[in-house]
């Protein structure tokens, strides 16, 4: 069968796709660069040439060129399919067997695009995903880098000059044309001419106001960044501008979209509730009282954006009690009665340090048919609390989750209009929100969305990121200010008569001054015959609550303390009263306007400034105990699914549980890292440390460690706290002196981290392993080594594999880059795949160690990587293949005079012989082999080599079960609990409990099989688990509940 | 914990320069793998060298000389005997 197709793709980063299917290129950027270039030229070329182009200064640049093309040749030689030409002396990529995006182009756009067709351009045009080879660079080629940045600037400007055709040529239909200017403009932004070219369009299609807005920015470019004033021509232009009508805009919000009713999304978005916390009014509630002209206003903001298409931004401010919210949920019934639709995020004054939450809130109402797969993997950090961490392979940058949301909001706008984004409360908005809400208003600019925000004004701290990002927006001609004014008198009588015909205002207006809250109180408070004058909303507030029954009441602080919307089941767990109790509670808070339902058993307080008066109603002992035990019941839920470390965290350090408190902001800084919110996350890190402060050591140590080292991470570098690096090496001073092993390792790893980025290798050396051969300063083979050294040490000590992680994935990358093999690099792969379970890799991966050594004549590595193999193929289900490795191993062994490992290799090979027993039904009890399994454990208890007697009994204890046979299983998996403990090996410990479990279960105790897949070591290991550990547990849970004998 | 001995022998003799070199090269492996170094004997040829450590097993000292890529004779772990 002929292979699919194969595209290569240039113009923008480089891809290249096997008929859909995008193929992973490898690593190294010279590789990468090679195809790049071979595809452009598509001659043959010279060897020699290739190495002076790629390899300038490398001793054996051949070898770097054949070992790119064995890379290459890899990813795209598929079958028949071998468009990679490498002779003896030339190397040419057959371009008339692929299809390269750049030669499509330039065969339709040859020479000068005046000539072309409106259609090929328009082609042309859309294979444009960015510069030529972006990210492509490869520093130190200087010929290469010549060649390269010689093309992008040749396309670049091919690409300008396209776009300018299409603009001229597309005048019947001004969208197009528009949308070619802009991104004209967007590719060169000191082009004057582009300026006045998308002005003339925005001209004709009578939009003034961003005409000029475009106007106003070309002279602020001209102004301030070349010192010149508006040419003549950008002058007429403006005067072009205001020659133009005016639109009349429509009176009405207005509909669009599609108009026959069959578009998905545009259907869901209409089906699209209220926000939770922004409800249609009741027909109970009082009516919205004199913001006639302020809601005239808002209104209107959506009309100019439908007109203009372009954003619309307003603020409404005000004091606390001054009917902001009810506002805006008039506003959003307006624009749902206009076929509109409103998503918001609520924002609580409790969660500032919840990174995005408001957002991503939000953004989980957004209808599944808005996300496309990118939008969803930019977002996954964002929307997924499965407990789980989100996809690494997601954004790699902040810029690229913004623009995930402003993508996705874009097309939910594109689908339906009217569209109003609200959030309310901003003066309580964590600064990660703010920027992102700053650049979707940046961004979305022309776009027809509406952002509606409301804020208290006397809450919003000068200086404070909120007023910065507020007094940008005012530098905008689109922000428009709704200041909402206390009620006259004649206003206030309408409220207070609202609320019973009978009373008299005068009184009600004297005390509540017309904030629209107070009067409300006061006025329920003489309905009930209550007559007194409080000195302000607070105070009314307050004596409101203290008037309710004690039932109702007491339940108040609780339900204040949890900081946000709450549900029942919470509350019930949390107050620890029975549920009718507290649903019959619930109900009188309700009736009495207190709470009120925001969605199926959620509930909210009606008013913030009510849940403030509830919180500080009790004294505060209680209230010290009210957040330790939100703090326990929230954590407790942590540990089965959504995961809310921060508050977890908050409500432990407000109850006095400070090591609670600081292993929640471990985990909250964290998820602070996933999103790129590294503000919050400094500060949470912050926090946590002064929270470990009077923890005794064997507490405070670990916390320590872990919290430190989350300023090491090299996101973290910007404010990064001074003496950071001596705090380290006291705190795993003082962990050796403890005997802590794995907050030893831990330091070690962020000391490791510091010196490599500030490149003392030497340093990071005596961190990890190889001191000596790491003085030679900045050489990447020696870096690499280095890195990879260490990621091998933790792997094997089971230590800190997120560090190894990190520190192989560098060395890796820096190997790749410069062409280098390195046996102790692939090893730090293969222990992370086999760590990780993926096995064909980690198989892979071995066998390059055993193959390097041979080559370089260093076999150092060489029997720790067969034995390893061993181990990859039994946890592959191919005890074959273990017990012919595990013959080789041993008998290489014995050459290389290594006791140790020829005795593991036959304990290994005798499980593996057993297993192919079973397989294969030729005995129950396969006596020869039990005996050499007793043998070398015999053995390796002489050498007292303890972590491979837990490896080989943990084996064997498999291969006891898999039989039946949980007496015989019993004493290998005590034996392997026992060496997990003395050697501190959390997966090997992990595992062993498992294997105790299943006997349990095996035995029918499945309770006590509970208990132990409960017990510490497997629920809250010290770090992510090695896959095989995993596998053991899932198997051990489904005997316990019974799926499996 | 055990009593675990290192032997290892030196052609040509060892200086002080290369002695401390190996000591740092092993210092980190011996720290993460919960070993402590007690004393080491050195022959007064400098061509023998017996170390003793204190580990939970000697294949725990044993490891840590692999990740160190330093070599040695025998490992092995015992007990303590004084007069």
């Amino acid at each position: 069968m002929t292979p699919p197709q194969l595209h290569i793709r240039l113009l923008g980063p480089l891809e290249v796709l096997d008929g859909d299917a995008r193929l992973e290129l490898p690593p190294s950027k010279k590789a990468r660069a090679l195809l790049a270039y071979l595809a452009v030229t598509g001659r043959p070329h010279a060897r020699g040439a290739l190495c002076d182009l790629f390899w300038p200064e490398v001793n054996d640049p051949r070898a770097g060129l054949r070992w790119a093309l064995s890379k290459l040749r890899g990813v795209v030689h598929d079958g028949e399919r071998r468009p990679i030409c490498a002779g003896r002396n030339q190397v040419e990529l057959a371009v008339d067997a692929v299809d390269v995006d750049l030669h499509r182009v330039q065969s339709v756009v040859s020479g000068d695009p005046a000539a072309a067709s409106t259609e090929a351009l328009s082609e042309a045009i859309r294979a444009f995903r960015g510069d030529f080879a972006e990210g492509l660079d490869v520093p130190g080629c200087h010929q290469y880098e010549a060649w390269c940045l010689g093309t992008r600037e040749r396309l670049r400007n091919l690409r300008l000059s396209i776009h300018a055709t299409l603009a001229g040529r597309l005048r019947n239909d001004p969208d197009e044309a528009l949308s070619h200017a802009l991104s004209r403009l967007s590719l060169d932004p000191f082009s004057e001419e582009a300026y006045i070219a998308a002005m003339d369009l925005l001209a004709e299609a009578g939009r003034v106001d961003q005409g000029m807005a475009l106007y106003e920015r070309c002279r602020r470019m001209l102004s301030e960044d070349l010192g010149v004033p508006p040419s003549d021509e950008l002058r007429s232009a403006r005067r072009r501008l205001r020659t133009q009508p005016r639109p009349v805009p429509t009176t009405k919000v207005a509909r669009s979209t599609d108009p026959d009713g069959t578009d998905g999304l545009a259907g869901a978005l209409a089906e699209l509730p209220s926000p939770e916390h922004l409800p249609a009014p009741e027909d109970d509630e009082p009516p919205l009282v004199g913001r006639t002209s302020e809601l005239t206003s808002l209104v209107w903001v959506i009309e100019r954006s439908l007109s203009d298409e372009a954003g619309g931004l307003a603020l409404v401010v005000g004091e606390a009690g001054i009917g902001k919210t009810r506002l805006l949920r008039e506003y959003v019934q307006k624009v749902r009665a206009a076929g509109g639709w409103v998503l918001s995020g609520p924002v609580f004054e409790t969660e500032a340090v919840r990174p995005y939450g408001p957002w991503a809130d939000m953004l989980r109402q957004v209808p599944e048919g808005a996300f496309d797969r990118e939008t969803r993997s930019g977002l996954s950090g964002l929307l997924e609390h499965t407990g789980s961490k989100p996809d690494p392979d997601g954004p790699a940058e902040r810029a690229q989750l913004f623009d995930a949301v402003a993508r996705l909001l874009r097309r939910v706008v594109e689908a339906r209009t009217p569209g109003l984004v609200v959030l309310d409360d901003i003066q309580w908005l964590d600064t990660s929100s703010i920027a992102l809400l700053h650049y979707v208003t940046r961004t979305l600019a022309s776009t027809p969305l509406v952002l509606a925000l409301a804020a208290r004004g006397e809450e919003i701290a000068s200086g404070s990121a909120v007023a910065r990002m507020l007094r940008s927006l005012d530098e905008t001609d689109r922000l428009v200010r709704v200041l909402l004014q206390r009620l006259d008198a004649s206003d206030t009588e309408t409220l207070v008569h609202a609320v019973d015909a009978e009373l008299d205002p005068t009184q009600i207006f004297a005390t509540s001054e017309g904030n629209p809250l107070f009067t409300l109180a006061v006025a329920s408070s003489v309905r009930e015959g209550i007559h007194r004058t409080p000195a302000n909303i607070e105070e009314e507030l307050r004596d409101r609550l203290e008037r309710l029954e004690p039932g109702a009441r007491s339940l108040l602080p609780w339900a204040a303390a949890l900081g946000r919307a709450f549900d029942v089941p919470t509350l019930v767990q949390v107050v620890e009263r029975p549920t009718h109790a507290i649903v019959e509670a619930i109900g009188s808070l309700e009736r009495s306007g207190i709470l009120r339902a925001t969605g199926a058993d959620r509930f909210d307080f009606t008013h913030s400034l009510l849940r403030q008066a509830a919180y500080g109603q009790p004294s505060e002992p209680v209230r010290r105990q009210i957040h330790r035990s939100i703090a326990g019941t929230l954590d407790a839920a942590d540990r089965s699914g959504g995961r809310m470390p921060g508050a977890v965290a908050h409500h432990a350090e407000l109850g006095g549980l400070s090591e609670v408190a600081a292993g929640a902001y471990v985990e909250a800084a964290e998820e602070c890292l996933w999103v790129f919110a590294f503000d919050e996350a400094a500060t949470m890190v912050e926090r946590g440390l002064s929270e470990v402060a009077t923890l005794p050591d064997e507490a405070r140590i670990p916390l320590e460690i872990r919290l430190l080292q989350l300023h090491t991470f090299r996101s973290m570098e910007a404010g990064r706290p001074e003496g950071l690096e001596a705090r380290i090496r006291q705190v795993t001073e003082e962990a050796r002196r403890q005997g802590l092993r794995q907050a030893v390792a831990r330091g070690h790893a962020c000391l490791m981290e510091l010196e490599y980025q500030r490149g003392a290798y030497d340093e990071a050396g005596r961190n990890s392993l190889l001191s000596a051969e790491a003085g030679r300063d900045g050489e990447p083979a020696t870096a690499a080594r280095t890195l990879a050294e260490t990621a091998t040490c933790l792997l094997l000590l089971d230590q800190a594999p997120e560090e190894a992680r990190r520190l192989g994935s560098e060395a890796l990358r820096l190997a790749a880059e410069h062409g280098e093999e390195i046996d102790v690099v692939a090893l730090a792969g293969a222990l992370l795949h086999h760590y990780e379970g993926e096995l064909e890799k980690a198989s892979a991966d071995f066998r390059q160690v055993i193959r390097l050594g041979r080559r370089h004549k260093d076999r150092w590595w060489e029997l720790p990587a067969m034995t390893r193999m061993i181990m990859v193929e039994l946890d592959r289900g191919e005890p074959d293949h273990a017990r012919e490795r595990a013959r080789e191993t041993e008998k290489l062994a014995e050459q290389m005079d290594d006791a140790v490992e020829a005795a593991f290799a036959r304990g290994l090979g005798a499980i593996a012989g057993e297993r192919v027993r079973i397989g294969e039904n030729l005995t129950q009890d396969g006596p020869g082999g039990m005996d050499a399994l007793t043998a070398a454990l015999h053995d390796l208890r002489e050498l007292d080599s303890l972590w491979r007697i837990g490896h080989v009994q943990a084996y064997a204890a498999e291969v006891e079960l898999q039989q039946g046979h949980v007496d015989a299983a019993r004493p290998r998996v005590a034996e392997a609990l026992e060496v997990a403990r003395t050697l501190q090996r959390p997966s090997l410990l992990a595992l062993a409990r498992a294997l105790w479990a299943r006997c349990d279960a095996m035995e029918g105790d499945l309770e006590s099989a509970a208990r132990h897949l409960n017990t510490p070591e497997i629920t809250q290991p010290e770090h992510r688990l090695a896959r095989r550990a995993r596998v053991g547990i899932e198997q051990a849970w489904a005997a316990a509940e019974g799926k499996t004998p | 914990m055990a009593h675990v001995i290192l032997e290892r022998s030196f052609d040509p003799p060892l200086t002080d320069e290369t002695f401390g070199e190996l000591g740092a090269r092993l210092s980190p492996c011996l720290d993460r793998s919960g070993v402590r170094w007690i004393r080491s004997h050195m022959s007064r040829d400098r061509r023998r060298l017996i170390c003793e450590f204190e580990a939970p097993d000697a294949g725990a000292v044993r490891d840590a000389l692999q990740q160190a890529r330093l070599e040695h004779e025998r490992v092995w772990s015992g007990e303590l005997v004084e007069p």
